[in-house]
């Protein structure tokens, strides 16, 4: 049995998606700010797939795959080790949550 | 009677999710080149469970939940006295869960292609994203909670 003592760098497509996971975090967010604002937009993406929320998924998750295969490609690794990977994942649940609770959150009060 | 049943696959499903994201965290945790297998597995399953989830939650969002018509959930909620569990709750919860989808494709791909046995800092980014899984998932569920009274609330009169 392997030790885990060893040091391993962490893959480039593994990379390349935790990095995507927060700009799609991100473009989750700032997507909602803007359809719900602009309501040609809501209505451009309803259009699109039937609904808005269809759509939204549909641009956020192609995105992130996208986007994620794209940033493998790039030499990322020197930059981006396992724990600044893990301050990626943290990074896109905190801010692209905290983005989607701020904008809803004055329904609360309604 | 079909509508109503088809709550459950849902909620189920993203239990599921959750549970698998834990045992992840479990096996990153305590991990050996012995317990690979079961972390590509658990990871694996994980995502299977919370992409079910997304599918059938999203499809009776779309098809029964929002519909304006009058006895929609919906409709139901925006007539009563707890809007804000659908301006709120269900706004958000529809709009976080995608993070969460995103994070299921994330975990397999870090526990199959890394040694995450060998290496501290790669064991630690997996049960990281175990962990952001679980975190989501049960907001998931606690938001689903307060959608359902708030559904209640207003079959109730707001009492």
């Amino acid at each position: 049995m392997e030790k885990r003592s060893e040091h391993h760098e962490l893959d480039k497509l593994s990379i390349g998606f935790a990095l995507s996971f927060l700009i799609a975090s991100l473009f989750n967010g700032l997507l909602i700010i803007a359809k719900e604002t602009y309501a040609p937009l809501k209505d451009w993406m309803k259009s699109l797939f039937g609904h808005h929320w269809t759509t939204h998924g549909i641009f956020v998750i192609v995105l992130f795959i996208v986007l994620g295969y794209a940033l493998s490609k790039a030499d990322l690794g020197k930059k981006i080790d396992a724990d600044k990977a893990s301050g990626l994942v943290i990074a896109g649940t905190v801010l692209g949550g905290l983005i989607v609770v701020r904008f809803f959150f004055k329904h609360l009060f309604e | 009677m079909f509508k109503e049943l088809m709550t459950i696959p849902h909620v189920v499903f993203g239990v599921f999710g959750v549970l698998f994201a834990i045992w992840v965290a479990v096996e990153a945790a305590n991990s050996s080149e012995g317990n690979w297998p079961r972390l590509k597995l658990a990871s694996t399953g994980s995502a299977f469970f919370l992409w079910l989830s997304y599918l059938f939650g999203g499809w009776w969002y779309v098809v029964y939940y929002g519909v304006a018509v009058p006895n929609s959930d919906k409709s139901i909620i925006l007539a009563g006295p707890w809007k804000w569990s659908h301006t709120f709750f269900m706004e958000a919860k529809e709009h976080l869960f995608f993070m969460l989808i995103m994070l299921s494709i994330l975990l397999p791909i870090v526990v199959f292609r890394n040694p995450v046995f060998k290496d501290k800092k790669i064991r630690n980014v997996t049960i990281v994203i175990a962990l952001m899984i679980v975190v989501l998932g049960l907001g998931m569920e606690g938001f689903g909670a307060m959608i359902s009274k708030g559904v209640k609330m207003s079959l109730m009169g707001g009492k």
